[in-house]
């Protein structure tokens, strides 16, 4: 019981996470599209917006799932879209990276290097914060994390690691990483759905940036791509970042629609387990209680995330 | 005169003023023209709508013959074909009620009143039972005419809850305080489809044995709370734009705490959040589309449960094409109410009233 419970909630997790990165992504460049005063694009967003907001999300994961196991090719008649890559009406199949013994070495040094070069990005600047002066770091410090790379890989002869290639075995595609046409669908779906929100918020945001923020920036010679990065979207983030927050805690709720077409979300198992040992309201303040706190850390994630950003202000 | 001068500086002012746009306009444009083409290729030009089953418009576009095949099943689900007229009928009191709240000059507390009565009526029409109308049960009720039903009914019915609910968490009690904002809080926290599981497993519990409620009343019942909760928070939010002067002004006139919430607090808060009102109006809208999990058998079930016909089983596209529009129709319609209403309220700050 307790296996299933936790099968259910990774799920829900996964997909929520999933969701929440490429929702943001998407939508936020959509909602950046419409910055430039072009009235086509501008069109064109808000007819995605519309269509995405005013249908049923659930009407959009049927339609998804309609569409990949109907029209996807079938196992035996697809053809690998890349190298290991497959595309069929039963799921997605990509490769996965298997690094052997070499992994733990492997990413210490990545971290390592890493960790170097936001080092120096760091430092840089607050350099050039505190004495105005620019201080080049960002070129050595690639040149530097790239040679110790090749230093790594020359001294050991590199990470051994084998790639997973789905592979037609028989009557289905094994090996590397399938996804589910469920899950599939939930994620494209979910994704697409999310992203119209998130577009309209950071819109919305970028709208109550005053004129004058842009027209002072400009006037300090800062181009385009500077005054939106440097001037404007640090200030439409404060705006952004309530109305996300609750958007965040939706996809997480959202992703409870994976019931409806078969994939086995949270509360999908707690109402089977429900139905196979009649503990109903145990069942259900479980739900309760996990849902209170994934909203809760969501929250607090971004309440600290907020609580920076204000402090930003002056 | 304005046009084509118009057009042209359009175009050069604000699509092409930088190689940065020029390059974005041009993309939007291919886009636009590849979708648009894309829509009208499959949707219209290789449409069919004469067709005995999929497999004949296998090669075509959108297979529309679906629709006209299969309409009956996925408007009216499987309410007995023998009484059609009856869920018609509803569907005509629903659509004539809708059309005829849009007139400004019927809006009226009659209004509401109506729409109650219209409401119950179309209840006691689906369900029979009376004047020699064959009695129908509530697992028959289905398609369209009832998710217009549950939608309509839950969210008129959750309205003066939430507004309970939205005054309750601003009372001086504190009892009142917490028990509100805890419901509240509780209920949002929770994803709907718990809530209609929740609604179908625990509330029997509470119920003496051998006494059962209808499945339609449990969905009824979950979307009504979960609405109520949402719609609570949105007047909470209008409550608080009210200033204080407000309320004091009312007290000095001697109004009683009902007579200032009724005549000063609430029309300025509830008109203050018309269109967040409207917004959560929608989301509920879509959300009945959620009851086909406990197996209420909704306008989206109806259309799904047409793919389990050998005959159409490959035409998912059209079928949830069909459902989309008949939900961006409903949607469309509630955000052209809400703007209507924002415009009087436009008018209003104006005159300054």
């Amino acid at each position: 019981m307790l296996d299933a419970l936790a099968v259910g909630l990774t799920n829900t997790l996964l997909v929520a996470s999933f969701a929440i990165v490429a929702a943001t992504l998407l939508g936020g460049a959509l909602g950046l599209l419409t910055v430039p005063d072009n009235p086509l694009v501008r069109a064109l967003v808000r007819v995605y917006v519309e269509i995405n907001r005013n249908t049923p999300l659930l009407v959009q994961l049927f339609f998804w799932y309609g569409l990949i196991t109907l029209t996807f090719p079938t196992v035996r008649a697809a053809q690998p879209i890349g190298p290991g890559i497959w595309i069929t009406n039963r799921g997605v199949f990509l490769p996965t990276v298997d690094l052997g013994s070499m992994a733990g070495h492997a990413l210490a040094f990545l971290a390592l290097a890493l960790a170097l070069f936001f080092g120096a990005v760091r430092l840089s600047r607050g350099y050039r914060l505190r004495t105005g002066r620019s201080l080049p770091l960002a070129l050595p410090a690639t040149g530097a994390a790239l040679l110790a790379i090749a230093v790594y890989v020359l001294s050991t002869g590199g990470p051994t690691f084998a790639l997973d290639r789905p592979q037609l075995r028989g009557f289905n595609i094994r090996g590397g990483l399938s996804i589910s046409p469920e899950l599939t669908a939930l994620l494209v779906g979910l994704t697409l759905y999310t992203s119209a929100f998130i577009a309209e918020i950071v819109r919305g945001s970028i709208a109550t940036v005053t004129r004058g923020q842009w027209d002072a920036a400009r006037s300090l010679g800062l181009r385009n791509g500077q005054t939106l990065r440097l001037v404007v979207v640090p200030q439409a983030m404060r705006t952004v970042v309530p109305p996300l927050a609750s958007q965040y805690i939706n996809v997480a709720k959202n992703a409870t629609l994976a019931a409806a077409i078969g994939f086995p979300d949270f509360v999908l198992v707690v109402n089977t387990v429900i139905s196979q040992t009649n503990q109903a309201i145990e069942g259900v303040l479980l739900i309760v209680f996990v849902y209170l706190a994934i909203n809760l850390s969501v929250a607090a994630v971004l309440n600290w995330f907020n609580a920076r950003l204000v402090l930003m202000e002056r | 005169m304005i046009a084509m001068s118009n057009l042209f500086g359009v175009a050069r002012s604000r699509l092409f003023n930088s190689v940065g746009n020029g390059a974005l306009s041009v993309a939007a444009v291919t886009m636009t023209l590849w979708i648009a083409w894309a829509v009208v290729e499959w949707g219209i030009l290789d449409a069919r709508i004469f067709a005995a089953s999929d497999r004949e418009c296998h090669d075509a576009g959108a297979c529309w013959a679906v629709i006209r095949a299969q309409w009956r099943l996925i408007v009216f689900g499987t309410y007995p074909a023998a009484e059609t007229w009856r869920p018609a009928a509803v569907l005509c009191v629903l659509i004539g009620l809708m059309s005829v709240s849009v007139v400004r000059r019927v809006w009226h507390p009659r209004l509401v009143l109506a729409w109650i009565v219209g409401l119950l009526g179309c209840v006691l029409l689906l369900r029979g039972g009376f004047l020699g109308l064959p009695r129908v049960e509530t697992d028959r009720w289905s398609g369209l005419p009832l998710t217009l039903l549950l939608g309509l009914a839950a969210l008129l019915s959750s309205f003066p809850l939430a507004v309970l609910l939205a005054l309750g968490r601003r009372s001086r009690l504190p009892v009142v305080r917490t028990v509100c904002a805890g419901f509240v809080e509780l209920t949002r926290a929770l994803p709907l489809i718990s809530l209609l599981f929740i609604a179908s497993l625990v509330l029997p519990l509470f119920l003496p044995a051998g006494l059962t409620i209808d499945k339609l009343v449990r969905a009824f019942v979950a979307l009504t709370v979960f609405s109520a909760a949402y719609l609570a928070e949105v007047v909470r939010g209008g409550l608080q734009s009210i200033p204080k002067g407000q309320i004091e002004a009312a007290e000095a006139l001697g109004l009683s705490y009902a007579a200032r919430t009724r005549l000063v607090v609430l029309p300025q808060a509830l008109m203050a959040v018309v269109p967040a009102l409207a917004n959560t109006f929608i989301v509920m809208m879509k959300n009945t589309s959620l009851v086909l999990v406990v197996g209420v058998f909704d306008l989206l079930a109806a259309a799904k449960s047409v793919l389990s016909n050998p005959d159409w089983s490959s035409s998912s596209s059209e079928l949830y094409a069909f459902v989309t529009a008949i939900y961006f129709a409903i949607s469309f319609y509630i955000s052209f109410l809400s703007r209507k209403v924002e415009r009087i309220r436009a008018t209003w700050s104006r005159s300054g009233a």
